[in-house]
Formats: C-alpha cells, structure tokens, sequence
C-alpha cells in the first residue's frame, strides 16, 4: 500500500521577460492506493501528474508532506532509498542506456539494488520469459525496436520484483501492440496483489483499466472515486466527459 | 556510501564512456596514431625545407659594385664551392632592387669603399625565406673573407695574428649533462602536451557523463533506483579521472616513443648527443606521473562541475570550450623561461604541474616543492568534487526544471528586492577579485609599490558592494552593519588579541622551517612601505584590509556560505579561502586561524565592526612591529625568543578564553536566517 500524505512540491519558474516566480507545481495531495488496485491519476498537460509521481518514486524532494510504503508485513517505510527498493518506476523520461546489451543493462540494475549475481540471473530468466525477451537479450539496446525497448524497460522495473509500480504515461506514443503489452502487465500485475499508480491522457484506457481515479488540475485533487462514481456525480456516460465536466468546473489551486 | 553500489556503478560509468566512439577516438587515435604521425610529418617537412634550402642556389646580383671589390668576392665565394652543399651564383640586373621584389634574385650587393675599409652591404627580403636564407650565406662567407684578409694584413706586417686580432677569446663549456640538456628542451614542450591531453580526455568523458547521460534520459532511470546522490557524483568523477589518466598514459607512451625514436635517429646521425641515459628520468617520470594523477583528479572534477549545469551535449560544449581555453593559456607558463617553481607558483593550478614537471625533467628534485604541487592539486581536487557534489545534487540540476542561474547574469529589473548572494556568486565575486588583484594590482606596483596594496583592496572591498547593489540586497543585513554591543565588541578585541597572538605563534613555527620564505614575505612589506611614515603605513596594510577584506569574506561570503552550509563549515571553508587568497603558503595557516575568528566574532556579534577591529589589531600589531619592533629586546633577542614565544601562548589563550566568553551567547537579535 503506498500513501501519499500532503504532497506539495514548489518551483521557480521564469515568466515572460525573465522574470522568476514561485510556484506550486503539486499542492497538499493526500490519497492512498491499496494492494492489487490500480490508481490511475488524471489531468490535462501541466496539472502536475509528473511531479506528483516523481515524488512518489523518491526521485524529487517534496517541500512538504511525504510518502509511506506499508510493506506486505505491515511495516511502515518513510525512508527513501528504502522506498526506491518496493517501487518499479516508468515513465517516457526513464530511458534505457542504449550502448549496453539488454543482459548488461539488467545485470547493473540488480546489482544497484543490492541482489547477487546468480540470482540476477536467474530473475532475467523468468522475466524474459515472461515478457518474451530471450530473441534479443544479448542485442545492445540502441539496437532494439521501439516495442523490444518498451519490453525492456518494464524488464528494468521488473528486475527487484518490486510491490508497487508507478507508470508515467507509458504507452504515450506506443503502437497498438505494444500498448497492449503495457496493459496486460498491469493487469497480471494487479492480480498479484501488486499496487499501480498510473497517469495516462487516454481515457478509455483509464476507464476500462483503473479501480480508481485521482483527477488533478493545476497541482491539486478536483476529484476521487471509482469511474462509476465520477460518472455517476457528473452525470457522464464516459471518462472522456466526466474529465471534461471537472475540467470546466474544476477550481484550480495556484 | 555503500562500496558495492560504488563498484557497479563506477562499472556502469566506464563502460558506457568508453562504448562511446569519440571519447575512444580523442583518448586512444590521438595520442596513438595522430600524435606520432603529425610528429613526423612535421619533422619530414621541416628536414625537407632545411635541405632544400641548404642545397639550392641562390641568385645574386651586383648594383655599382666595382670590378674589384666584385671579382675579390666572387673568386672567394666561388673558391670554395666544391665544400659547400648549396650555390650562390651571381646574375646580372639592369634593375636590381626590382628583381629582388619580384624574386628574380635572392640578394644584391652593394658597396660603401673608404680608403681603409670596405661595407658589402647587402639587399635583401626578410618575409622571403629564399632571400633571408642567402643573405645570411653570402654574410657567413663575407665574414670568413674579412677574418682571412685581416689575417693576411696582419701577417704581412710581420706581427703576430692570434696576438693582434685575437688577445682575448670566449668559449662556452657546456657542463650539463645530455640528460639535462635534453631535459631542458623536452620542459617546454611536454607539460604543455600532458595538460592538452588531460584536459582533452577529461572532457569528453565529462561531458558524456554529466550532460551526455542527462541528454540520454537516462539520469532519471538510474535515479529510480536506490543510489544515493554521494555514490553517483563519485562514481561518474573516478570515471572520468579514470579515463583522463588513461589518456595521459597513452600520451606519456606515445611522447616517449617519439623521444626513444628521435634519440636513436640522432645518435645514429652525429656523435654531438653524448653519453646519455634513459633510466636517469625514471624518477623525474614516476614524480610526474603522480603529479598528474593528481591533477587529472583536479580537472575532472572541475571539468565536471562546468558540465553539470548543462541539459545537452551541445550545451556543455559551450560551457567547456572556455575552461579548456584557460587551462591551455595557463600550459603555456612552461614556454616562459622566467617564470619558475616557487612556493606562489606551485599553489597555482595548471601552472603548478607545468612548472613542476619542467624541473623534473632536468633533475631539480625540490621535495617540498614537489608536496607543495601535489597537496595542492589534492586540495583543489577535493574542493572541486564538494562543489561538484553541491551542484550536483540540485533538483534543478538533475531535473533542469529550475535552472540556478546566477543572479548576477539576470537582468536587475526581474531581481527581487532584499535577495541573498549564492555561494557560486560569492565564489565569482572573489575569483573577478583576485584576477584583478593580480593583474591590475600587478601592474600598479611595478611602479608604486603602495598602490599595489590600495588597488587590489580597492577591488576587494568594492566588488561585493557592486553586487549587493545590483543583485538588490538588503546591504545592512549582508554586511552586518550595526553597532555591536558594547561586551561583544570587548569580546572581539580580546578574541582578536588571542588570535593574533595565536598566529603569531604558528608563523613563528613556519619561519623556523622556511625561513627563506619568512625573509622574501619580510622583503615585500619592507618595498612597499618605503618611504612611508608609521600613520600611513597603519592605514594602508592595517586600516585598508579591515574594511575591505571583512566585506568580501566576512560580509559577503559568509553569509552566502551561512545560507546552505551549516555555521562551523561555512566558517571553514570562509576561513580557507581567505587564507588562500593571500597567495602565500607560509601565511596559509595563521591567515586561516584569523578568518575562522573572524568569521566567529561577525556570527556573534552580528556586526562588522567586531571582525573590523580584529582584522585591524591583527595587522596593525604587524605594522608596528616593523617600525617600533627595534625598541623591544623581546621581539629582537633570539636568547629570549623562547619567553616571547610563551608571552603569546599566555596572551592566546587568555584572549581566546575570554573573548569566546564574552562573545558567546544569544545573539542580540533575530539577525540569522
């Protein structure tokens, strides 16, 4: 289960003419997304979705709030580097180191989160496997097709068997079939009992995949709820509308 | 830091680096193939000219010259030809100045006859190289004429020649060895090349590794991952040094294939190289090779600091280009044959490693010298991988979502009101400063002395002030202009007192072990101050700094420094620069000792009077002892220097007791941040 309690997050920005302003790119974000759910966080371009889930990943600072992990034991984990070891993080800013082979690349990883050698080996095994990599393995990355890289970059948040994934838009620009891919991980995942934050533009894709929805606009929550619910309280037929409906009536923060 | 973490990724940086095609090219094809190969190139061209010139043949002409004064030089031009590789060979000219500018002929001669003495003067071309060269022939041959017919004269008069034309003669015996001799040519030119290639194979892999994986993407991947920051900056610096060692490495090699190839050519050709033994250098090449460790060390981590503040490759080219421009400038010190290894030189970087392997290599083993060098660059090293790690560690940086932009390069109208300097700032500030100082100031006291000190102080003080103004801040506050209380004021003279008397005990210790330094310091003050009386000279060396310096460092940087360290750090790191910037390394320690009180009593007093003070006793106590030190047996007696040496322990420790004392405290009101 990951929490994320007031999340706020500043930053200078320069304005026309140069000047420099401060400003709240995430403000006073709360949520929890439990085991086996999928949270799917939603907002137009700038409403902050990034940041929010850079936060979340332990790779920014927030200037206020944090984040807790409550482990399958239930143990309650504050400390970053500890967070980083539960999560698998993707977004289409997480790129792969091109002049590796696919096994290098792997290999680094696990090592960098503490795992030995021969069980390194033994989880690219099952992880292509799994996502059918064993063709292109010993291939350097730059080498790669676009859906062998997204293939490979989901084997990288694979590689510590982490209990929760946050996904940055990952199947933004993607084909049809490797979309697909994306999805169907997710899926599986969740039914293992894995958690899944995940920010998408495509609603229909949210619609049909998310247990809940987190819609943000300008670094804060507009709304929260299961589709059907935030379907039902803008008397919507579709994600696409409800998103709309808060979109327009939506009260921005900063 | 976790060692394991380090190793993989240290693993990780390599490896990505060296799969990168160019940082290969520039570190192996370079030195390698490209070096050697435009070695002997050049060298081919320039034997090709030499021997083209020496055998071709030159045209010469005759503008009113006398049959007799003509045929004479002819006859002995020609009298000797067979020897003679090359030809001169008269043509006629109707318009010889003409045919000279359109190079029909090389040189033509005129003449100037009195009665006893004839001038062959001789025409010529100095931008052709044709001309230039004959001219300089036909002159050999002139002279040779003129000794043999002065000779002949002298014979003729039945007097001795060696006698008569010769009495007293001058012959240079060259004592050096050959190693030293070659030493000696190699000193320019190598240090020159080591720094170049350093320089060029740090900064690829600089670039590549900051920059080049924030281009890739592949920063925010890693950083997903449970690496902490300390391990990332060390493990992408020791790459990049390791890999700016490799390419000095591959340097050295290819230098010293090319030296053992000339060698064994020369030997080969003329007996004129002498007795000479490769194995001598070893020690001067393992000194060396250490040193430069050090300093690719050094200029990695700076190369890196550049580079971090750019988002693409592109970008931290821009920023590099300058960096590797200064180094290169500052590599040229090696060609300067006047400039030497000294205690200044060798705490300057780039200078110092250029100097240092020049006397390497004709064996002047100076070991204090060789720490002094190698300390420094350990030092700057270190210094350079903590700002590196400050940058580094930004989210701005990492993210480049909010560049850090210095304030100073911001148009002033977008400036908010009451802003803080940064420590870059600061560090900007200091370093405009001190360039000044050395070159403004340079310059004015090669003619007066005095200004030499108002100059530089001028600059000092007045810099930080500029750029309080223009960054709008709040001036009070940065400089700590307030009236202190009237304890803390006592408890800063007492403190200045302590610490003076402090100083004076450490300087005491290093002039015993360098007293050739202590005398040199003594020299300057003595030049500067000559002439002058006890009042100006208390305000030029006493009051003068006590302004301007404690605005710099104690106003100023301190306070940048406050903002993002914590206070004893920043009080550290304050104290060193200060003491640095006074360029000498006997004063290094007690300057040190003075700035970290400084800094104290400014922090507790919140006023820039208490520091003032100090920094004034403590330089006026130095005044007066050169004016008045005579009249006090104790300051002059060596028999009773061991009582004046525990006067000052006494005085330090009671001055230091009671003025920490004093000083300490709540502080007198809401000043801190």
């Amino acid at each position: 289960m990951i929490q994320a309690n007031q999340l706020s997050k500043q930053f200078i920005r320069t304005e026309k003419k140069g000047k420099k302003e401060e400003f709240f790119a995430v403000r006073d974000i709360s949520f929890t997304a439990g085991q086996g759910e999928i949270l799917g966080i939603l907002g137009p371009n700038g409403a902050g979705k990034t940041t929010l889930l850079r936060m979340l990943g332990s790779l920014l600072e927030p200037t206020s709030g944090g984040v807790v992990i409550t482990d399958s034991e239930g143990k309650r984990i504050t400390d970053k580097q500890t967070l980083k070891m539960h999560i698998g993080y993707l977004s289409e800013n997480t790129k792969l180191y091109g002049r590796f082979s696919v096994r290098e690349m792997l290999t680094i990883f696990g090592e960098l989160y503490g795992f030995e050698k021969p069980a390194i080996e033994e989880r690219i095994a099952e992880i292509s496997e799994l996502l059918q990599m064993q063709g292109f393995l010993d291939n350097r990355v730059e080498k790669l097709s676009t859906g062998q890289k997204q293939r490979t970059s989901i084997a990288r948040c694979l590689i510590h068997n982490p209990d929760i994934y946050i996904f940055d838009e990952p199947t933004l620009g993607l084909d049809i079939i490797s979309s697909k891919a994306i999805i169907d991980f997710m899926k599986l995942e969740k039914k293992h009992g894995k958690t899944v934050l995940y920010s998408t533009h495509y609603m229909e894709e949210a619609e049909f995949l998310c247990d809940r929805i987190v819609m943000i606009d300008k670094g804060r929550i507009i709304a929260e709820g299961t589709p059907q619910s935030l379907r039902e309280e803008t008397e919507t037929t579709n994600l696409r509308d409800t998103f709309f409906a808060y979109m327009e009536g939506g009260e921005g923060g900063e | 830091m976790n060692r394991k973490r380090l190793r993989t990724l240290y693993k990780k940086e390599i490896l990505d680096v060296i799969r990168d095609k160019k940082t290969v090219l520039m570190m192996l094809v370079m030195p390698v193939i490209l070096y050697p190969l435009i070695f002997l190139v050049v060298m081919q061209v320039v034997m090709l000219i030499n021997q083209t010139q020496q055998e071709q043949t030159y045209y010469i002409a005759y503008d009113n010259v006398s049959d007799e004064h003509r045929i004479v030089l002819n006859d002995w031009i020609t009298g000797d030809e067979d020897e003679l590789d090359y030809m001169l060979k008269e043509v006629e000219s109707d318009e010889p100045e003409k045919d000279l500018k359109e190079e029909n002929i090389d040189v033509y001669i005129t003449t100037k006859v009195t009665d006893s003495q004839v001038v062959y003067e001789l025409h010529y071309l100095s931008a052709i190289s044709d001309s230039n060269m004959a001219s300089d022939l036909l002159k050999e041959e002139i002279d040779a004429y003129a000794k043999h017919e002065s000779e002949n004269n002298v014979k003729a008069a039945g007097l001795d020649v060696e006698h008569m034309l010769y009495p007293v003669k001058s012959e240079f015996v060259d004592t050096s060895s050959s190693e030293s001799s070659i030493g000696n040519i190699l000193g320019s030119i190598i240090p020159f090349l080591l720094i170049v290639s350093i320089m060029t194979g740090a900064m690829y892999a600089a670039v590549d590794a900051t920059a080049g994986e924030k281009e890739r993407g592949t920063l925010e991947t890693l950083l997903t991952m449970p690496v902490v920051n300390s391990e990332l900056i060390m493990s992408k610096f020791l790459s990049v040094a390791t890999i700016a060692v490799v390419s000095v490495l591959m340097n050295v090699i290819s230098i010293g294939g090319i030296a053992v190839y000339l060698y064994s050519t020369m030997s080969a050709l003329s007996d004129a190289m002498g007795e000479f033994s490769v194995a001598s250098f070893i020690p001067a090449i393992c000194i060396t090779i250490v040193c430069v460790i050090a300093f690719a060390l050094f200029i990695s981590a700076v190369a890196m600091c550049v580079c971090a503040f750019a988002k693409s490759v592109k970008e931290a080219n821009n920023y590099i280009s300058p960096l590797s421009l200064v180094v290169m400038f500052t590599s040229y010190v090696g060609f300067i044959p006047t400039i030497d290894l000294n205690t200044k030189t060798a705490l300057i970087p780039v200078a110092n490693i250029c100097l240092l392997i020049k006397n390497l290599l004709i064996f002047k083993y100076d070991f204090t010298l060789i720490a002094i060098v190698l300390l420094s660059n350990v030092l700057y090293s270190f210094v350079a991988v903590m700002l590196l790690s400050k940058i580094y560690n930004s989210e701005a940086v990492l993210f480049g979502e909010a560049a850090g932009g210095l304030k100073l390069f911001e148009l002033r109208r977008n400036i908010k009101k009451g802003s803080l300097p940064s420590i870059q700032e600061s560090l900007l500030v200091m370093i405009v400063a001190l360039l000044l100082m050395v070159y403004v100031g340079g310059i004015a006291s090669l003619k007066y002395p005095v200004m030499g000190v108002v100059i530089p102080q001028m600059f000092i003080g007045a810099l930080p002030v500029l750029a309080c103004i223009y960054i709008k801040a709040d001036m009070k506050k940065i400089f700590s202009l307030r009236l202190p209380k009237p304890g803390k004021l006592l408890g800063a003279f007492f403190l200045g007192i302590g610490t003076s008397s402090l100083s004076l005990v450490v300087s005491n210790i290093l002039s015993a072990a360098f007293p050739s330094d202590s005398e040199s310091l003594n020299a300057d003050y003595l030049t500067i101050l000559d002439g002058l009386s006890f009042v100006p000279a208390l305000l030029l060396i006493a009051l003068t700094p006590a302004v301007c310096e404690e605005l710099l460092y104690r106003g100023y940087m301190f306070t940048a420094f406050k903002q993002k360290m914590r206070l004893l750090p920043a009080i550290c790191v304050v104290a060193f620069l200060f003491a640095v910037s006074h360029m000498s390394l006997i004063k290094l320690l007690p300057t040190m000792i003075l700035g970290i009180a400084l800094a104290y009593a400014i922090h507790q007093s919140e006023s820039i009077l208490a520091s003032g003070l100090m920094h004034f006793l403590n330089n006026g106590f130095a005044v007066f002892v050169l004016y008045y030190g005579e009249r006090f047996p104790i300051l002059n007696d060596e028999s009773k220097a061991g009582g004046f040496i525990a006067l000052l322990v006494v005085l330090a420790v009671l001055g230091i007791g009671s003025g920490i004392f004093l000083l300490k405290g709540k502080s007198n009101s809401n000043f801190e941040n």
